[in-house]
């Protein structure tokens, strides 16, 4: 056992704050060592009547964590007591030696409650089972309010049985801004006395409520729902050996919180002209968080309000600047908790200024008017103001200067037609107007170009005609000819019919004529190769015959056949 | 006689009245020049009760800055940008003081329906008729290559510009009715002064929210409540305020 204990050695009294008269209680006072010697014998109040004790009892425990040793072990004196009449005592404390040394315990207070007048009630049973055996009290601090001022409401449950659950609900409240206190989800329950019967109570919970509107307003009953457990007598002997003897039936009980009424009165008029709507115990506090106040640069100024009152409806405090500082809208840091006595802690707001030229200035003192609701006046603070010296910054760079969003642009003076204003712009004639005027123009350039088309294409017909015409007449001559068997003019004629057609249907000028001009012109228009070098081929088969009659071995019918078929080929293709 | 001179009398009249509007601007903006603020602000508001202008209701505005209230400035360049939403000044001012005010809510409507409003905004009214007719011609334009040319390759494109085009028509009528709705159904509104927002119009309804001068609401209902409306934030948050603490833009 290499391990000292390192704790100093105590003496402690252990008691229950409130017990009820005649019903017997343990008083025990702990050591927490065992080598423990000589109690005192403590000298309790004459009221008091020791049934028992003291009664020493050893207890030593061992231990080892993660490899370490440790021992603990303590002494536990126990008197069982009894206290004879109602009143509150001092249980007086005790010494004892440990190791030689002389150690005091505290001593503490009891409360005894009379002992109930009905002498020794029946404990309820399910059938019996009443609101004098399990109810919830309702508390306001106050009655009568301002608005604004926060009111506690507290539900407290009373029982005289074995109470397991218990829920209800707080409804929607209006004229009221409701937050709840959080308590413990574990309840203690303590003794006291109500009407002269000694319940179990414990605080169920608390509300802090804020009254948005004056007038007598209501909180209306609640109703709780509770289950209650009773043990169930059992004479059966199996039963009892084999469930223990525990048996218990639950019971469902609805129990209704009262309603309670709180008169809210209005804030005395005449409300002060710079009234922040607080309402509270407040105070409020300005300071400059930087160490070096330069141009263009943030400078950080904190405003807090603190205290007790509706902190979360206070706007944030109003700079009064001079027009070289830009001040940003405050952000908000919410410190406060709420307690019973209303939101407690502080706000602060965290100003962004940046001043905008060097020198000595003031920060104004921000003035802030509540309500004080415990001398009912209307109370204004003060901050102090502050001087400042901005000292020369940084410049601006220009982007930052365009971004910096300085001002506002300048108005339009440009001059405008006031006398159509606000028909033209809502109005739709115009807009039709708008559309049919451009579709008139569509419409005209449409029967522009369709008369313009259909011209073009009377054109076509009647050079096809032309052409038609010009080139039977020459073939007819050259058919003449052919029978008069002179075959240097009937080549001619051939060679002038397919000439006449070709320049007349392909509106080519005779000027302009060439064998060339009329093929490039006709693969233009997408003819057939093999039909261009047809024409082609007799076109030079006439042109030579001219300068060589002789050499011919072809028919004269042949070629004017195949003049004539070339022709009509022509037609086909050429629409 | 009585008739003639009673006819006579409405011509002047109306004639003088013309008059009137038409100095007042210059005069707002003469007053505005020397600093005289609330001065031009007075003329700016008389000449707004005849006739509205967005240049009126931008300069008011500013008027209005100048005096430090933000409130009726932010209204002021709500209007004007209603009239006017393409004009890169009343957007900048419009902005600056947007930011000044307190009490920025998130907008929840979605990113669709937002994309859509502010491509709706980005020209104004006679700027969308403008491409309307722009469309218009384009589409007519195209419609005649496609139906006198014999170009196959011009035609297609010919077929598609006459789709494109009809579809800028649709398109610039579209965003100039949606502007149009908003400056014929004015159902936004800017908060003058700090107020509670309720749950119900009654007495002793709850309060949900506060709003400070400068939120911008949207009136929800047209139930007439004495002196109370129904409002949506523009987070969606529903809610009662006192009329007489809004000004509709």
């Amino acid at each position: 056992m290499g391990t000292l204990s390192a704790q100093q050695p105590s003496l402690r009294l252990t008691a229950p704050a409130r017990v009820v008269c005649g019903e017997e209680f343990k008083i025990q006072y702990v050591v927490n060592t065992s080598d423990a010697a000589d109690l005192s014998e403590p000298k309790f109040p004459s009221a008091f009547n020791v049934l028992y004790g003291p009664s020493r009892s050893v207890m030593s425990s061992y231990q080892i964590i993660n490899g370490k040793q440790s021992s603990s072990s303590s002494v536990t004196y126990t008197y069982l007591v009894s206290i004879e009449k109602a009143g509150t005592y001092t249980v007086p404390a005790a010494t004892a030696k440990v190791k030689g040394k002389q150690i005091a315990s505290n001593s503490m207070h009891i409360t005894a409650l009379p002992a109930e007048k009905e002498s020794k009630a029946q404990p309820a049973t399910p059938q019996t089972l009443s609101g004098k055996d399990l109810f919830i009290q309702v508390n306001a601090n106050k009655a009568q309010v301002y608005e604004q001022e926060p009111v506690v409401l507290t539900y407290k449950v009373y029982t005289r049985v074995n109470l397991r659950q218990l829920g209800g609900k707080m409804p929607d409240l209006k004229g009221f801004l409701v937050q709840e206190v959080p308590v413990p989800q574990q309840k203690t329950f303590r003794v006291e006395n109500y009407n002269g019967r000694n319940y179990q109570s414990a605080l169920w919970s608390q509300y802090v409520m804020f009254p948005q509107q004056s007038g007598k307003l209501v909180i209306p009953s609640i109703k709780f729902e509770g289950l209650v457990e009773f043990p169930v007598a059992n004479d059966d002997f199996f039963d009892n050996f084999f469930d223990g003897g525990g048996n218990y039936t639950q019971v469902k009980k609805v129990l209704n919180a009262p309603s309670v009424t709180i008169n809210v009165k209005k804030l005395p008029l005449p409300k002060p002209q710079n009234f922040s709507g607080a309402v509270g115990r407040l105070d409020i506090a300005a300071r400059v968080l930087n160490k070096d106040i330069k141009t263009n640069e943030n400078l950080n100024f904190r405003v807090s309000i603190s205290g007790v009152g509706n902190m979360k409806l206070i706007q944030a405090p109003k700079l009064n600047l001079s027009p070289d500082f830009d001040v940003y809208n405050p952000s908000v840091t919410n410190n406060t908790k709420l307690t019973a006595e209303g939101i407690k802690g502080s706000m602060v707001y965290d100003y962004i200024i940046i001043p905008k030229k060097e020198g000595d200035y003031e920060i104004p003192a921000i003035e802030f008017v509540y309500f004080d609701s415990e001398s009912k006046t209307y109370v204004t603070k003060r901050t102090k103001a502050q001087n400042i010296h901005v000292a020369k910054g940084r410049e601006l760079t220009l982007e930052e200067q365009s971004l910096g969003r300085q001002d506002i642009r300048d108005i339009h003076s440009r001059r405008i037609d006031l006398r159509d204003v606000g028909e033209s712009t809502t109005s739709g004639n115009s807009v039709w107007g708008g559309y049919l005027i451009i579709l008139l123009l569509g419409c005209g350039a449409f029967g522009f170009l369709l008369r313009r088309r259909r011209n073009g294409q009377n054109e076509n017909i009647q050079m096809r005609k032309r052409a038609n015409k010009t080139s039977q007449r020459y073939l007819k001559s050259a058919r003449k000819q052919m029978k008069h068997g002179n075959k240097v003019l009937f080549y001619q004629e051939i060679s002038n019919a397919l000439r006449a057609y070709a320049s007349n249907r392909l509106s080519i000028p005779m000027s302009e004529y060439t064998l060339e001009r009329v093929c490039a012109v006709l693969s233009e228009r997408s003819v057939p190769e093999s039909l261009t070098d047809e024409f082609r081929n007799l076109v030079s088969l006439c042109e030579y015959i001219r300068y060589a009659p002789e050499s011919v071995s072809r028919n004269a019918g042949e070629i004017y056949a195949e003049a004539e078929k070339l022709i009509s080929n022509f037609e086909d293709v050429l629409k | 006689m009585r008739k003639v001179l009673f006819l006579v009398l409405i011509i002047l009249s109306h004639h003088l009245c013309v008059a009137n509007v038409d100095g007042l601007k210059e005069r707002g903006d003469s007053l505005y020049r020397v600093g005289q603020f609330s001065e031009a602000i007075s003329v700016y508001e008389t000449l707004l009760k005849q006739k509205f202008h967005a240049d009126v209701y931008y300069n008011l505005g500013n008027a209005y800055y100048r005096e430090k209230d933000m409130a009726h400035a932010l209204l002021n360049y709500e209007r004007a940008y209603l009239l006017n939403p393409s004009n890169q000044d009343v957007r900048y001012n419009l902005s600056l003081v947007r930011n000044k005010t307190a009490g920025q809510v998130n907008r929840s409507s979605s990113f669709l329906k937002d994309w859509m409003h502010s491509v709706a905004y980005e020209l104004n009214i006679q700027q969308w008729n403008m491409v309307a007719y722009g469309g218009l011609a384009v589409a007519i334009v195209a419609f005649l290559c496609f139906y006198f040319d014999d170009r196959v390759w011009l035609r297609k494109a010919a077929f598609g510009a006459v789709a494109v085009g009809l579809l800028i028509v649709l398109l610039g009528n579209v965003c100039r009715e949606h502007q149009k709705y908003y400056i014929c159904n004015r159902t936004d509104a800017i908060v003058m002064q700090t107020v509670e927002m309720k749950d119900s119009p009654e007495a002793d309804a709850r309060t949900i929210a506060v709003l400070h001068e400068g939120a911008k609401v949207r009136q929800k209902s047209l139930i007439k409540k004495p002196q109370m409306i129904k409002i949506a934030l523009p987070d969606g948050k529903e809610g009662w305020i006192p009329s007489h603490a809004v000004e509709f833009i």
